[in-house]
């Protein structure tokens, strides 16, 4: 045992006058009384009361002795061994999977309590940061020495629903790298994305940092030798350590044999065959070490509302992924649930034993024609029509989009898609002067209208000298600059202009034209996105294309609504339906667990605990001021029998 | 107040002239007896004995039905009152009252014509008035009185009581001033002063010192006689039980009285003496 201040030992020396104030204690007093022989009968009845009376003024002595000496001790601030004094960063695992349930708790209330434990035992006398760690590091409070502000850091642990990535800890010691004294520090902007929150570490421990991760294994911690006490589980490899980091992994988990059994893998498709039908996947995963008989419970609009019920058998370890028919499918909202344990303990991850999907509705895309020369163009947009009604030739006025040759009238309100522009518009400016574009340049190769036209072999031949409005995005230019493909919006009207003459270029005959054709199409009609019926938590969900610069509002499971700029993919972090609204359209998706890591639970071995290293509860100094305390009560009660009885 | 206190003996007449009025009459040698003899009070008729007094013989009777009958009269005597005084320390609260009950009772005692004498009692019995008779010995009863003074030492009732009895075997009254806190107890002093049938009075005088107690927590506990004493932590229990201890003391003390039929006033020193006379005179004496 060490002590933080050992001069205060010297105030054991208080304890001499203590003793003497003690023994040179006044007498009680003297009563007399004119019936002392009904006292004496009254006493006789407490005889045996009259050793503790007699031993009660040492007993006092005693007390007060050992009230005195805890009190000093206690301001001598006693460590049961030399505690490491680095600044310490609590990671807290908050992946899914430490929302299974061991013995009743969960894996992250077990470390919420081992947090507390930690930080109480740090008295107010060890600086530390709190953060979660999942597919990211969020700090939760600063690196502070105030016990209070950390435990309502802990007590603000969200649950998560995003899978751990392994190797997110890379980051954070990146980041601590980047702080300590020897490197220079990095600007805010080079703090690694997978860090975000409060994260202020300051520049300048001298000591470096000790991180303490509470996790069930699913996070790899790089080990520090050779103090590094925590077991390691199998699949985690040593990683290079930064200097000055010290990593010491405690692992959540009682070791126990309980099993988990979740839905890893599903989609919910239209199928290519027969209307209003779909077809379901989906693939399990257990670990129990036996085959289980379940249910799958298939359900529409609501999770009571059952459509279907799936019974499976669940081999160990990762099932082969199921397919069935779903007659009679209607578009929205489509629940899985796994049901059918026989008992708590077959089951310990209840998050992924449920999956949202949104089959979309089929909505063929209304397009119009507005050319002298429509032949090709109709069979092209009839060709999709036939084809699980992907694009529907229909009159002008009840059209989405309108392809256009030549000029193009200003009263057209659908959005565009321009071939060979000619004279004076709006979407363009420019004289007639033609030229060849042999040598098209793709800027933006990636773009959903261009992307699978291959644009550096085709020629755009009978190109107009023209000039798009401020604003347009140029996806294929000549070496001349003139803009070849570009698009621009205008008062809420989005307009594609395909730069070149189709006949002189062939571009009819080209299957680039069926191609074009329709992404263009797709884009505009906001479709171009390939979209999933269901999206793994923490994955980054694709936005229509056709939403950039505007606003989109979303609503969802974790979040009421909220405004985002469409140019950004959007995070999912809860299971449940999303929904994208931007104008008048709006977009559904759905997100669920579906991770084969989490529900695979992490093998954790039972943690052997290391006092001497991290020491957790009340510390020594708590422990000997409520002994002081306990014990003064006890002599106040002495001194409440001697005073008053 | 001092016992030779003009205002004090003013209050002793007023206990007299009372007395008077609720006895009826003169008190010289009123006091009644069972014997019968030859006062002037009719009391019965006997038949007539050898060695009869003559004189007693109704004529009328033997006139009238030729028998010889005697006529008996009721033997008016006086007799001697002892008051005896508990002179111990744990009268000290309550010796001035119990002073004055003893001046209030010989005062009238001494006015009815009655003989007196006052003994105080401690470790010995101890003469404060000798036997003596008629108003005149008022002012030594009050004199004597007034200069007694505790005794020290453990009170020894039945010491007392014994010498008593030792030296007045003649019938009388005894009244007992006294708390009765006697720690060898009262029942052989009751036996010793009943031996000679005596009419035994007591008097119990107590204050709240004798019957409460409102110490708390640790006390040097000490007799104020035998300077006893010990370490004492009194608690709500303790005072409980104390306060028990007494009423069962007290309980005792009138149950030996019954039994043995003898009268028993219990005072405190809030009530005046002279109250507490008035009511023993309106009862026509202390009743057992």
């Amino acid at each position: 045992m060490t002590f933080t201040n050992p001069v205060y030992l010297w105030a054991f020396f208080s304890l001499l006058p203590l003793a003497v104030i003690y023994l040179l204690k006044v007498r009680p007093n003297r009563k007399t009384t004119t019936a002392y022989f009904l006292w004496e009968s009254v006493l006789r009845q407490k005889q045996s009361r009259r050793l503790f009376h007699r031993m009660r003024d040492l007993l006092s002595l005693l007390l007060m002795m050992l009230a005195f000496s805890a009190v000093i001790l206690s301001l001598a601030g006693p460590q049961w061994s030399a505690v490491d004094r680095k600044d310490m960063v609590i990671l807290v695992d908050n992946s899914v999977s430490m929302n299974a349930k061991n013995g009743g708790v969960s894996k992250l209330e077990q470390a919420r309590q081992r947090a507390r434990n930690i930080v109480t035992a740090l008295d107010g006398r060890q600086r530390c940061s709190l953060a979660t760690v999942s597919d990211r590091i969020t700090f939760l409070s600063n690196l502070t020495d105030n016990p209070r502000e950390l435990l309502e850091a802990i007590d603000r642990i969200p649950r998560s629903f995003t899978s751990g990535d392994p190797k997110v800890l890379e980051s954070l010691e990146e980041m601590l790298t980047s702080q300590s004294p020897t490197t220079e520090p990095k600007p805010s902007e080079e703090v690694p994305q997978q860090v975000e929150g409060k994260n202020d570490l300051p520049v300048g421990s001298s000591t470096g940092y000790r991180v303490l991760v509470l996790t069930d294994g699913g996070i790899q911690v790089p080990t520090t030798e050779p103090t590094s006490p925590g077991p390691v589980t199998p699949e985690q490899e040593p990683t290079e350590v930064a200097a000055g980091i010290d990593w010491e992994p405690q692992l959540m988990g009682s070791g126990s044999s309980d099993s988990n059994i979740g839905i890893v893998a599903c989609d919910l498709q239209h199928s290519a065959v027969a209307a209003k039908q779909a077809q379901l996947f989906f693939q399990l995963l257990s670990t129990a070490e036996t085959s289980l008989d379940l249910e799958l419970e298939v359900a529409f609009n609501s999770p009571d509302n059952l459509v279907k019920l799936i019974p499976v058998q669940v081999v160990p370890g990762q099932n082969p992924p199921e397919v069935f028919t779903i007659d009679e499918a209607e578009p929205g909202k489509w629940f899985l649930k796994l049901s059918g344990f026989p008992n708590e303990s077959a089951d310990q991850l209840e998050d992924d034993n449920l999956a949202f999907l949104y089959l979309p509705p089929v909505e063929p895309i209304p397009v119009s024609i507005h050319s002298q020369d429509r032949y090709f163009f109709e069979n092209s947009i009839l060709a999709f029509q036939q084809a699980n009604d992907l694009l529907n030739l229909v009159p002008a006025d009840q059209s989405d989009i309108v392809v256009c040759q030549g000029e193009v009238p200003d009263n057209l309100t659908s959005d565009l898609l321009i071939f060979q522009p000619q004279g004076e518009s709006k979407w363009w400016k420019g004289s007639n002067e033609t030229f060849d574009a042999v040598i098209p340049r793709a800027l933006v190769p990636s773009h959903p209208i261009i992307r699978h036209l291959e644009v550096a072999s085709m020629a755009f031949l009978g190109a107009q000298k023209i000039v798009p409005p401020a604003g347009a995005e140029i996806l294929v230019q000549a070496e001349d600059d003139t803009p070849l493909i570009f698009r621009t919006t205008r008062a809420g009207q989005t307009a594609v202009v395909v730069n070149l003459d189709p006949i002189v270029s062939e571009f009819y005959f080209s299957t680039r034209f069926p191609v074009l054709i329709y992404s263009v199409a797709m884009f505009l009609a906001g479709q171009d996105q390939p979209k999933l019926s269901g999206y793994p938590v923490g994955s980054m969900v694709p936005v229509p294309s056709s939403w950039a610069d505007r606003e989109m509002k979303i609503e969802g499971p974790d979040t009421l609504q909220q405004s985002q700029s469409a140019e950004l993919p959007y995070r999912v972090t809860s299971p449940g339906f999303y929904q994208f609204r931007s104008g008048d359209q709006e977009q559904w998706i759905a997100a669920s667990v579906l991770s084969r890591e989490e529900s695979r639970l992490p093998k954790v071995a039972v943690q052997k605990e290391d006092d001497s290293r991290t020491a957790a509860g009340w510390s020594p100094a708590t422990w000997l001021t409520t002994l002081a305390m306990i014990v003064l009560v006890a002599e106040s009660f002495l001194y409440q029998r001697r005073k008053v009885g | 107040m001092l016992l030779t206190d003009p205002q004090f003996i003013r209050r002793l007449d007023s206990l007299y002239l009372l007395a008077r009025k609720v006895l009826n009459g003169s008190l010289q040698a009123d006091r009644k007896s069972s014997k019968k003899g030859t006062g002037v009070m009719f009391a019965d008729y006997a038949e007539y004995y050898f060695g009869a007094d003559y004189r007693a013989i109704d004529w009328r009777v033997f006139a009238r039905f030729e028998n010889l009958v005697i006529k008996l009269f009721e033997v008016e005597e006086d007799t001697t009152i002892f008051v005896l005084l508990d002179c111990s320390r744990s009268m000290a609260t309550k010796f001035d009252y119990a002073r004055q009950l003893a001046a209030a009772l010989g005062y009238i005692a001494l006015n009815g014509l009655d003989r007196l004498a006052v003994y105080g009692m401690g470790e010995t019995l101890t003469p404060i008035l000798d036997r003596c008779r008629g108003r005149g010995n008022a002012m030594p009863l009050l004199t004597n009185l007034q200069q007694t003074s505790l005794v020290e030492g453990d009170s020894q009732f039945s010491e007392c009581c014994r010498l008593f009895q030792a030296r007045h075997s003649r019938k009388s009254v005894v009244i007992l001033l006294s708390d009765f806190l006697f720690p060898s107890g009262f029942d052989q002093g009751l036996s010793f002063l009943q031996w000679h049938k005596h009419d035994v009075y007591c008097l119990q005088v107590q204050d709240q010192n004798d019957t409460e107690c409102d110490w708390k927590g640790d006390i040097q506990l000490q007799c104020v006689e035998t300077g006893k004493n010990q370490m004492v932590t009194v608690t709500p229990a303790e005072v409980a039980q104390y306060r028990q201890a007494v009423k069962d003391w007290n309980q005792s003390l009138l149950s030996a009285c019954s039994r043995r039929g003898i009268g028993l006033a219990a005072t405190t020193p809030e009530i005046p003496f002279d109250r507490v006379v008035q009511d023993i005179l309106r009862r026509g004496g202390l009743v057992a």
